[in-house]
């Protein structure tokens, strides 16, 4: 089973429009898929049409297996199934600096689900707190979604000084832009300039700004099911073909 | 993801969808209509019934293809909107559907799809959603009406984990329908029984030995006659011309059954033995024409990757011209195989071979009858093997492709079924062997064609140019064929004339059958 966490310290940057798609993408191309949303938004639950997991706590989530495995819903999607997330994922810090074993708590929930999925992806909320600590220790691979403007640009860098102070793995960082806008310059001048810099952990496709990913609340489905023959969900699926050729 | 369970049966499940309504309101869930479908309906498979095989059934309601099994159904999606007309090869079938299953990917393709039995059918798929117009179960249920069978009545139900109401609905509908019909027996099994009777079914020879010990003359009868009947199941697909599989098929198991026949001397009186194999010849005879043309045209795309592209339009009339000659030659067998005189020799043919008299070694056993035999013939391969040399003509090839194929088959029938490994791997050795002599006999096939078209173009008073020119490159290209094939084969044949390699495989023949 791989882990893939989809990441960024900055809101808004489309992690679970991609956590989403990617998800969608990859369950039909037949891999077993778990997308575990854990921040309390519930975005990605609301995305697949599901309730928030309103039995599952804060603590259950880490210690209770059979609550955890209970809480898992099948979306609509053959080969997708979704943990939905609720209020009281937002105490997870809490509970997780509590813990002994805090850094490798996600670690442990998680491997109840070990032979039901191929691949968990993970919607994380947009902190850089305990949880992202368990989520970097647990991961495989923290897949950033990056505008391509200079907040973003800033968080981005702000994450490679976490994992080199917290001597992580860089290597399993693979970020790549999203929500560009090719008529503005600044976008293409920053693509062009990280490109450079960080050419070892960008991907080389990137995720149009679509109206069609934003219209993904509004028909709460992946833009890869409803649009799938629009620009936006054709680059999604690079995205994905391009990410199966490295994890 | 779905969990699926199943009911399926002669009773009609569609007036117990009000019960399973109620119940859903009750539980806050709706239950609507998503898919109907109505009309004239299509069992598919191929000669060899290998989606039966799979334990798979392929359907063609109105325009859709739908696959259904003892567990599952789903649609097959098309990329394009052409209707499926069959007979059509399976991978262009696959290139037409998005995403194609793993069973239909992995049939055949010299086997085309068709049509074995029609009927009428109704689909409709009905949805469990929640509050959030979330779908929490699927039900598809499916009714058939073919003729020869009552109407069966499938049910799928597909569960999403984690919608406990919705499941725990499902199941006390499946209890529901239990109740109402109980005694509800397999319905996929029977429409595939119904169409394994088409004429365009083929049979499958058995060919394993009996058990205990039998004799020579009553295992070859027990041999022969499903090889036969083998053969003649391919006749319709012939007639037809459904795909060239039928002729191959049709083929290979009558030069089975004449090479036991002659290979099994002295196990039936001789004048009877020969004129079985006679028969045999002479049928096998009429089909050489069409054989050598369908070979032709399965190279034709080489002949446009072979030619430059000025000469592409003469690869075109080529194929043309062959075209035509393989429809009259087509026509003659199909008028052939339905004679009345054919039919007559057929019937014939059976009971000369049910009752051939036991020649002087009918009664020895055959176990013993085969070793005896496959030494001979190993021995026979290994004395034209050692006369083969670098100029040898082609004839003396083909003298050992028919030897080194008789061995195949003695090997193949004489191994018991719990034949140790070594036997196995020597019919399967020369199974490759005689392949790869197939590879240089349809080059040398190609060859001598190509030869005969191009005197033929040569003898016209105004020569066309461009007809020789492309004509001459062909012929070229097989000859280099031919001799890339016929090193081939003599790398294998350097193994079979070491004298060590000789002896392990006689001693080894001697103690395994």
């Amino acid at each position: 089973m791989k882990i893939i966490a989809c990441y960024s310290n900055k809101g808004g940057v489309g992690k679970t429009a991609s956590s989403a798609n990617l998800a969608h993408l990859m369950a039909q191309s037949g891999h077993k898929v778990l997308l575990c949303d854990l921040d309390p938004q519930g975005a990605s639950s609301f995305y697949f049409r599901l309730k928030p997991a309103k039995k599952l706590s804060e603590d259950s989530f880490f210690t209770d297996q059979d609550k955890l495995l209970k809480a898992i819903k099948g979306s609509d999607y053959e080969n997708l199934d979704v943990l939905p997330a609720n209020m009281d994922f937002r105490d997870f810090d809490i509970f997780l600096s509590r813990l002994a074993k805090g850094h490798s708590a996600l670690k442990k929930a998680l491997k109840g689900v070990k032979k039901d999925y191929d691949i968990v992806l993970l919607d994380c909320p947009p902190t850089i707190s305990m949880l992202s600590e368990s989520v970097f220790s647990c991961a495989n691979w923290v897949l950033v979604p990056v505008i391509p403007s200079t907040l973003s640009e800033r968080t981005l860098e702000q994450l490679l000084d976490f994992f080199t102070q917290h001597k992580l793995e860089k290597s399993k960082i693979l970020a790549f832009f999203s929500m560009v806008q090719v008529s503005k310059k600044l976008h293409l001048d920053t693509m062009q300039r990280l490109g450079e810099q960080h050419a070892d952990l960008l991907l080389n496709t990137y995720i149009p700004f679509s109206s069609h990913i934003e219209r993904m609340g509004v028909n709460r489905a992946p833009a890869t099911d409803f649009a799938k023959a629009t620009p936006a969900a054709q680059h999604y699926l690079d995205l994905w073909r391009e990410l199966a050729t490295r994890i | 993801m779905p969990r699926l369970w199943h009911s399926q049966g002669e009773g009609d499940f569609t007036p117990l969808l009000s019960w399973l309504e109620n119940k859903a309101v009750q539980r806050g869930l709706v239950l609507s209509q998503t898919e109907f479908l109505s009309g004239p309906l299509a069992l598919i498979d191929n000669g060899d019934c290998q989606i039966a095989e799979q334990g798979k059934s392929l359907l063609r309601l109105s325009h859709k293809l739908l696959s259904i099994s003892q567990r599952d159904i789903y649609p097959l999606h098309r990329k394009d909107q052409p209707p499926f007309d069959f007979p059509l090869p399976p991978r262009e079938l696959c290139e037409r559907i998005e995403q194609p299953p793993a069973w239909l990917l992995g049939l055949a393709p010299l086997r085309n799809l068709q049509i074995l039995a029609r009927g009428k059918g109704r689909y409709q798929q009905w949805r469990l959603t929640n509050r959030l117009h979330k779908t929490c179960g699927i039900i598809y249920l499916l009714d058939i009406e073919l003729n020869g069978i009552s109407a069966q009545h499938f049910c799928f139900c597909q569960t999403y984990r984690g919608f406990t109401k919705s499941e725990k609905l499902l199941t006390s509908w499946q209890r529901y329908i239990k109740d109402v019909f109980p005694g509800q027996t397999a319905g996929v099994s029977e429409i595939v029984a119904l169409y394994r009777r088409h004429p365009l079914v083929v049979h499958h020879a058995n060919t394993s030995m009996q058990k205990g010990r039998p004799d020579i003359a009553s295992q070859t009868k027990r041999w022969l006659k499903p090889l036969l009947l083998a053969a003649f199941s391919n006749e319709q697909g012939i007639i037809l011309d459904i795909d060239t599989e039928y002729l191959h098929q049709y083929r290979v198991n009558m030069r089975k059954a004449r090479s036991l026949l002659s290979l099994c001397k002295g196990a039936f009186e001789e004048n009877q033995q020969q004129h079985c194999a006679n028969q045999l010849a002479n049928w096998m005879q009429n089909t050489n024409v069409l054989r050598d043309l369908d070979v032709h045209l399965q190279d034709q795309v080489t002949y446009q990757q072979i030619l430059p592209p000025h000469l592409h339009c003469q690869a075109d009339k080529l194929r043309h011209n062959l075209q035509k000659e393989r429809q009259i030659a087509q026509q003659r067998l199909s008028d052939q195989l339905q004679s009345t005189a054919y039919q007559t020799n057929k019937q014939i043919l059976m009971q000369s071979i049910a009752q051939l008299n036991d020649g002087d070694k009918g009664q020895k056993p055959a176990t013993q009858y085969g070793r005896k035999r496959l030494i001979r013939q190993l021995n026979k391969i290994f004395v034209l093997t050692g006369q083969l040399h670098d100029q040898s003509p082609d004839d003396e090839l083909h003298r050992l492709r028919i030897a080194l194929k008789k061995a195949r088959y003695l090997a193949e029938f004489f191994q018991r079924p719990k034949t140790t490994k070594r036997l196995s791997v020597l019919a399967s050795s020369l199974k490759q062997l005689t392949q790869d002599f197939g590879l240089f006999n349809d080059a040398c096939v190609q060859q001598q064609a190509l030869h005969g078209w191009l005197d033929s173009a040569r003898a016209i008073k105004r020569p066309p140019s461009e007809n020789i020119e492309a004509l001459t490159l062909l012929l070229r290209y097989y000859q280099e064929q031919k001799r890339q094939t016929k090193y081939k084969i003599s790398q294998h044949l350097r193994l079979l004339n070491d004298p060590n390699h000789q002896s392990a495989l006689l001693a080894a023949t001697q103690n395994l059958i």
